[in-house]
């Protein structure tokens, strides 16, 4: 009785907990699992003796079990080979069944064989895993499958346009990591201009990519109507994008002269310099570019029609009222400042022809340095006045002054009166003008003779106020013997210019001793003996002893 | 002494381990998949999976007091009385490992096992309780009603002899130490019983302070004093309640067995699942 007491007591109270024997679950199904709920359905996912079988799971999990099968993606790896691990059941039906251990924003999705670099990285997991994103043949199997596009994380593939639109509509490769990374779209670090059919050289790389590569509206896209011209642009001529400042003077082809780092960078050997309006020659062939166009000055040079554009006037304007303007091609030309092409006979046509020694004296003897208009000094080619004194010397010392302002009787003035430009010596003064016409010898004697004084305090050249008695030229080798009563000499008597001898003395008539007989034949020595006075020899002719004893003694 | 050490020790692990893993056994279901030690401390993990394997091993031993009660088996390994205190040792931390194997989670039939457990457990104390309330032998044999009327005369002679007390004033120091009991109902007297014990816990030590004051008496003294008059008191009084206590632990063995069946039956059920299902710890 009393067993039967404790039997109906048991019975009373399981029998309201019958239904719980279809409980022997720990806890209810997540509701996508409702339907295996039930004792009998116990085996549908655990299997006896083997606790929960994941290949039970994967039996429904078909997707999963294709991916797991090619080794692809999460559920492939060895960590997570045990379904129960993350997805944990019998917690409910709201549990939520995805197991992130650090947190689904925290998931370590290089697991799943695609690292989340960059932005990725800061993305939601919807983001991404949005139905719009699962595209191609995923899709029809997860349709197949059943599969909610809002819950999976299923369909998605790693090509970057599976998820972002072409930025460059087709333009260039589908492979967006060749250029971007996950960072951000811009700027593409991967991108290398060098690697294009125009690489970028020289001030090309600092340029901005808008410059060259515009926006084109095509309203493609809502949020994106507009997209940047990469392919197809036009770039084997520069002026395909820049201006032709020489109005192709030159071409098209800018690159023959210019460089893309910059464009005053040109390249001077390429550039031709006579397909401008200046065309190099001579000298100017070798002058480096800065010497006429100065750095930091404007590359076009407005006026070069002139030498004086460039170059200074060396000779500081003696030029600039001459015939020719001051211009320098009347003697010069670009081979060389020097030598000036100025011949002689153009300076014969000037108002100083060279003649006689002037042809021979090199230019600088005459055009020498001189202080020009007080300021430069530099070669003189202009002078006051053309008269001989402008260069030469006056060696008379002044004292022909006469003849540089009086015609002499031929007609000639200054200089010339006497001299001419064939040689200094080459005299043409005419002495019989003078007070003193030259007879005789004195024809033959050298100017200097009569006229270069040795006494006095310098010797000099005397041409005025010569004195024409023959004492003061000639030496009285005959001791004063025929001097006058006053002291002088008066040599004519005897001799003439012609020589020495005394042809005008008449023995018979000019002395007191009267030659006859024997006489006239005897020499005039034997009578007109040496004598020496005071250290001197000279020849006695007066007063002899005239008796006969005196000589016949 | 060393019951009291096991007891110390067992629950004093115990307590820690609630302790160390409280976060995990205060988190809601939902969350708890979430928790770093959840593969350890679920139901069927390494750790919660062992002490459910331990607390349910102990639960089937403690059965083998009843054997040894009832039958003539185990008559030789010790008194009844050792055998009651391994059967509420293993009684009292059974219960706490299974409630540490369910983690608090309770649904489904198992839920039926653990709350008949924790009933068989409950009732157990009380069981335990109304056993003290009915004076024995050493060996677990009750006394009869003239055996506790000798014991309580000779602690009263004792006392009268020794501390040259009287009766009345004997009464007094019992009473001032919350011994009394006589409400006319079971629960009531049951009830009274247990607050008047409690209590007394905190009487004891007030009224030993007293006498140690007063008297000018030692600890020892006082607390040996106190006993004998606790002891003559209670004996007292369960010799007025002899026949109550009977009814009541008559009433208890009703409860306490069959929910202690229903325990047993879902147990053997819910064990035999998971070891089908291949949830066999580490074996």
């Amino acid at each position: 009785m009393k067993r039967f007491k404790h039997i109906l007591f048991i019975t009373a109270v399981l029998l309201p907990f019958k239904c719980l024997f279809a409980q022997l679950s720990p806890g209810d199904l997540h509701r996508s699992h409702a339907f295996l709920e039930g004792l009998e359905n116990c085996t549908k996912c655990h299997e006896s003796g083997r606790k929960l079988n994941p290949d039970k799971c994967l039996d429904c999990h078909v997707v999963l079990k294709k991916r797991i099968d090619n080794k692809k993606g999460l559920h492939a790896g060895k960590k997570f080979k045990d379904c129960a691990t993350c997805h944990v059941e019998h917690h409910g039906r709201d549990f939520d069944l995805i197991y992130w251990e650090n947190g689904r924003n925290n998931f370590d999705h290089k697991a799943t064989g695609y690292t989340l670099e960059g932005a990725h990285a800061k993305q939601k997991c919807r983001d991404c895993h949005a139905p719009q994103n699962i595209r191609g043949p995923d899709w029809e199997v997860l349709k197949k499958a059943k599969k909610k596009a809002d819950h999976t994380y299923l369909g998605l593939n790693t090509d970057c346009l599976s998820c972002h639109r072409d930025e460059h509509r087709g333009q260039l490769s589908e492979k967006c990591t060749n250029c971007h990374n996950f960072k951000a779209w811009s700027p593409a670090p991967g991108f290398d201009h060098g690697t294009t059919k125009y690489p970028l050289t020289g001030l090309h790389k600092k340029v901005k990519c808008a410059q060259c590569h515009k926006t084109i509206t095509d309203n493609k896209y809502p949020k994106d109507k507009s997209y940047v011209r990469f392919a197809g642009l036009r770039f084997p001529a520069c002026i395909n994008c820049h201006k032709d400042p020489h109005q192709n003077k030159f071409g098209s082809r800018c690159r023959t002269c210019h460089v893309t780092d910059g464009w005053k960078q040109y390249n001077k050997q390429k550039f031709n310099h006579d397909k401008t309006r200046y065309p190099l020659e001579g000298r100017h062939r070798d002058l480096a570019c800065e010497a006429c166009h100065k750095p930091g000055q404007p590359l076009r040079i407005k006026r070069f029609s002139q030498c004086r554009d460039c170059h200074r006037d060396a000779h500081a304007g003696q030029f600039l009222h001459s015939s020719s303007r001051g211009a320098c091609a009347a003697c010069h030309d670009v081979n060389g400042f020097k030598p000036a092409h100025y011949t002689i006979q153009e300076h014969q046509t000037c108002a100083f022809p060279l003649e006689g020694a002037h042809r021979a004296v090199p230019c600088i003897a005459c055009h020498k340095q001189a202080l020009i208009s007080g300021r430069t000094r530099t070669m003189q080619f202009r002078f006051k006045n053309l008269r001989c004194q402008t260069c030469h010397d006056d060696v008379h010392k002044g004292t022909v002054n006469r003849w540089m302002t009086e015609k002499n009787p031929t007609g000639r003035v200054g200089c010339r009166a006497c001299h001419s430009s064939v040689s200094w010596s080459d005299i043409a003064f005419d002495h019989d003008q003078t007070d003193f016409p030259l007879q005789g010898r004195h024809k033959d004697v050298a100017c200097k003779k009569c006229h270069y004084q040795t006494r006095g305090a310098a010797p000099h050249w005397r041409f005025t106020n010569s004195p024409t008695r023959c004492a003061s030229c000639h030496n009285d080798i005959h001791r004063g013997q025929f001097a006058s009563s006053d002291g002088q000499v008066d040599c004519v008597r005897c001799h003439t210019p012609d020589n020495w001898k005394a042809e005008k003395f008449n023995h018979e008539t000019d002395s007191r001793f009267k030659l006859e007989g024997a006489h006239e034949s005897v020499a005039c020595v034997q009578c007109h003996k040496p004598a020496i006075l005071n250290g001197t020899k000279f020849v006695k002719y007066k007063p002899l002893d005239m008796r006969c004893e005196a000589c016949h003694g | 002494m060393f019951k009291k050490m096991v007891y110390l020790v067992s629950l004093t692990a115990i307590g820690y381990i609630f302790y160390r893993y409280w976060d995990y056994y205060t988190l809601p279901y939902a969350l708890r998949p979430r928790h770093e030690l959840y593969n350890l401390l679920k139901p069927g993990g390494l750790f919660g999976h062992g002490v459910g394997i331990i607390g349910s091993a102990m639960m089937i031993l403690l059965l083998l007091y009843s054997v040894r009660k009832r039958t003539r088996l185990f008559g030789r390994f010790g008194a009844v009385s050792r055998w009651l205190d391994v059967h509420i040792f293993f009684g009292t931390i059974g219960p706490l490992l299974i409630v540490l194997h369910s983690t608090f989670k309770l649904n489904g039939i198992v839920s039926i096992s653990f709350w008949s457990m924790v009933s068989v457990a409950l009732s157990g104390f009380v069981g335990r309780y109304l056993y003290i309330q009915i004076p024995r032998t050493l060996r677990g044999r009750e006394l009869t009603l003239e055996e506790i009327d000798n014991r309580r005369r000779a602690l009263r002679e004792e006392l009268m002899q020794k501390y040259h007390l009287e009766e009345r004033e004997i009464h007094q120091v019992a009473a001032s130490l919350s011994i009394k009991a006589g409400q006319k109902t079971l629960l009531g007297l049951l009830f009274g019983m247990a607050l008047a014990d409690i209590k007394r816990l905190f009487t004891f030590k007030k009224v030993k302070r007293t006498l140690m004051r007063r008297h000018k008496i030692s600890k020892n003294e006082a607390v040996e004093f106190l006993n004998m008059v606790t002891e003559k008191a209670l004996l007292e009084r369960r010799k007025r309640i002899w026949e109550r206590v009977h009814t009541l632990f008559h009433y208890w063995h009703v409860f306490h067995k069959p929910f202690a069946i229903i325990m047993y039956l879902i147990m053997i059920i819910h064990v035999s699942v998971s070891v089908w299902l291949g949830y066999t710890w580490i074996f």
